[in-house]
């Protein structure tokens, strides 16, 4: 079972690892959305467009700075009224004529208070050169300022066009990833997770002990690689797990052989011993039948240590079967009570059963159950003084559910006001051929297997057992065995009394 | 109540069958194998069998699925007295149709009465 846990372990991290490969395909998917070539193109048009703008406007300036330098001697000619001064404002006037295409707006506001200002100057001129020049220098001036809307008309449209692309394009982008983004759920959807469930059926079919059951995933499929590991890692579990089958079945027919040819030889014995001491071969005088008791009695000492030895002998080997089933633990409770009554009656111990209102139904093996319980109680009755009593009761524990991985339990538990267990032996305890005394008081005889037995068949059921004792006032043997803590038996404590 | 008594072991034999004689007061006959157990059940018609497991040729499990599944003998009850004391086994010796499953080492004194509280449950049931 424990290596069934790992190979569980083993595959939740695979899922995860699918899940996070899964998730990392999804983001690339993503980002190739964003980069698909025709926003890529689309984009890189609206870039070049944007950048010849600005180039065009980095071109503007410079010109404009020009055409100042340019006008500023213009100035300095119209100052000096000489003719060569005149042909070389001419000249000027054709270079400003030809940059005028690439003014912008603030520059033209500029010009035309510079204009205004030649314009008063012209008026006030005594030549007609002079104001002809000037006329000129104006007409140039509202050229410049025609251009220059046009050119920023010209320029905000493409601005706009350009904010109206990106625009699109972001759309597109964004749609793009939408698209990608539910095709990839998609295809998760219909071909990832059905295989995944696929392979998560199997592991929980595997679990439920159908080892023959493997993951059906079509090939060339993600998943199919997994799949094929899972199934390769099921086969050598299944085998192992035959292997394992067939130790156990071996050591248990071993302890079976070994049981029965013990016992072949002593019912032989016991047998003999049986008919002569019962009178049936004839009487017996009663030395002999002394002596034939003492042997009888160490007969029935010795069928019930080859018992024990062999519980051990299984417990350890890890060859006990248990067979489990749905049980009352007050049936149970009140079944091993009864046998063990004659013995307590013979003791003069009394010994009374108790249990809660509602008896828990717990899923246990009924005989193995008693015989825990057997041996709790015979202790009890063995060390415990005639007019002392033993109580054995049962308690519904039922987890919080708090998220603690508490689990509902039922604990059982036989008291008795005997002579205690010293400190110092509790350790030992549920040891095995462990005795507070060695020195046997032999009214008390055994082997000291009881108690390991006990422990390991409540452990074989998931439970746990425990004592707490004062030594000289009595003893309390505890065990758990685990409990669903909602179901009950139909029959109800009162409904008993 | 005639009793046939399968069993391989000498000793066992003797002394069960005098614990069924002389304490139960039944008449006892013997069979030492499966094979010789089928056949008396079969001409001699007893009460009851009671049935080792461990016997050579045909070993006790088979014998009473054999005196079971033959409608001459399905109705003689079958209890088993046996060795083989684990859970396991006493389970499949009752899911074949016994009615009982008496462990080794047995008190003679106590086997008749054993067997006919058996039997007294299997009636009134
Ligand atoms: N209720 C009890 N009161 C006092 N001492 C106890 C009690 N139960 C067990 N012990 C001590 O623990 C020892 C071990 O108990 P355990 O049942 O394993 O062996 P045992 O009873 O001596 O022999 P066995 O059960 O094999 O016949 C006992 O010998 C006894 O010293
Ligand atoms: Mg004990």
């Amino acid at each position: 079972m424990r290596r069934l846990k790992d190979v569980m372990g083993v595959l939740k991290l695979q899922h995860l690892r699918i899940r996070t490969r899964l998730l990392a395909a999804g983001v690339l998917l993503g980002a190739l959305a964003a980069a698909n070539p025709l926003f890529v193109r689309h984009h890189t048009r609206l870039l070049s467009e944007f950048h010849a703008a600005r180039d065009a406007a980095w071109n503007l300036r410079h010109a404009i700075q020009d055409l100042n330098r340019g006008l500023a001697k213009a100035e300095a000619y119209l100052e000096s009224p000489d003719t060569a001064a005149l042909r070389r404002l001419d000249a000027l006037t054709g270079q400003v004529t030809a940059g005028a295409g690439k003014y912008d707006v603030s520059a033209s506001n500029a010009l035309a208070v510079q204009y205004g200002v030649w314009r008063e100057r012209a008026r006030l001129a005594p030549t007609q050169e002079r104001r002809n020049a000037v006329l000129q220098v104006s007409h140039l001036s509202e050229g410049i300022d025609r251009t220059i809307r046009v050119k920023e008309e010209e320029s905000e449209g493409r601005l706009a066009k350009y904010i109206r692309r990106v625009k699109r394009a972001s759309i597109m982008a964004g749609g793009l990833v939408f698209l990608g983004f539910t095709a990839f759920v998609l295809s998760l959807w219909f071909t990832l997770l059905p295989d995944l469930a696929a392979l998560i059926a199997a592991t929980r079919e595997f679990k439920l002990g159908n080892l023959n059951h493997r993951a059906d995933v079509p090939a060339g499929t993600e998943t199919a690689e997994l799949a094929a590991a899972f199934n390769e890692m099921a086969e050598s579990i299944k085998e192992r797990t035959e292997k394992l089958d067939e130790t156990h079945r071996q050591k248990s027919d071993f302890v079976s052989t070994v049981s029965h040819e013990l016992r072949t030889p002593l019912t032989s014995i016991k047998g003999s011993l049986g008919l002569i001491l019962g009178g049936v071969t004839g009487a017996v005088p009663q030395e002999v039948a002394r002596m034939l008791k003492i042997t009888e009695k160490n007969t029935n000492r010795l069928i019930r240590l080859v018992d024990d030895v062999l519980d051990i002998a299984k417990i350890e080997a890890g060859a006990i079967r248990l067979k489990f089933d749905k049980h009352s633990i007050a049936d149970v409770l009140s079944h091993a009570v009864q046998g063990v009554d004659s013995l307590a009656r013979a003791r003069e111990v009394n010994l009374t059963c108790d249990w809660p209102e509602n008896s828990a139904l717990v899923v246990v093996d009924r005989d193995r159950i008693e015989q825990v319980l057997m041996n709790l109680l015979s202790n009890a009755i063995k060390f415990t003084e005639a007019g002392g009593t033993v109580h054995v009761y049962c308690e519904n524990e039922v987890a919080d559910g708090g998220g603690t991985g508490a689990q509902s339990r039922v604990l059982v538990h036989v008291e008795d006001t005997g002579r205690g267990i010293p400190a110092e032996f509790m350790e030992q305890l549920f040891e095995k051929f462990h005795q507070a005394e060695s020195s046997v008081n032999h009214a008390q005889e055994g082997t000291g297997l009881g108690l390991a037995i006990a422990k390991g068949l409540v452990e074989e059921h998931g439970g746990k057992i425990w004592a707490t004792s004062v030594a000289g006032a009595g003893s309390r043997f505890t065990f758990s065995i685990p409990w669903n803590g909602t179901e009950f038996a139909e029959v109800r404590r009162k409904d008993v009394a | 109540m005639k009793i046939l008594l399968a069993e391989d072991d000498e000793n066992i034999l003797s002394i069960a069958s005098l614990a069924l004689e002389r304490v139960g007061g039944h008449a006892v006959m013997t069979a030492r194998d499966g094979f010789e157990t089928l056949a008396a059940a079969e001409t001699a018609r007893p009460d009851l069998v009671l049935l080792d497991v461990m016997m050579p040729k045909l070993n006790g499990f088979d014998t009473c699925a054999r005196l079971k599944a033959d409608p001459r003998t399905r109705d003689i009850p079958v209890i088993f007295l046996s060795a083989r004391a684990q859970a396991h086994e006493i389970q499949r010796g009752m899911s074949i149709g016994a009615l009982g499953y008496i462990l080794k080492p047995f008190d003679p004194m106590t086997l008749p009465r054993q067997i006919e509280e058996i039997l007294k449950t299997h009636a009134a049931a």
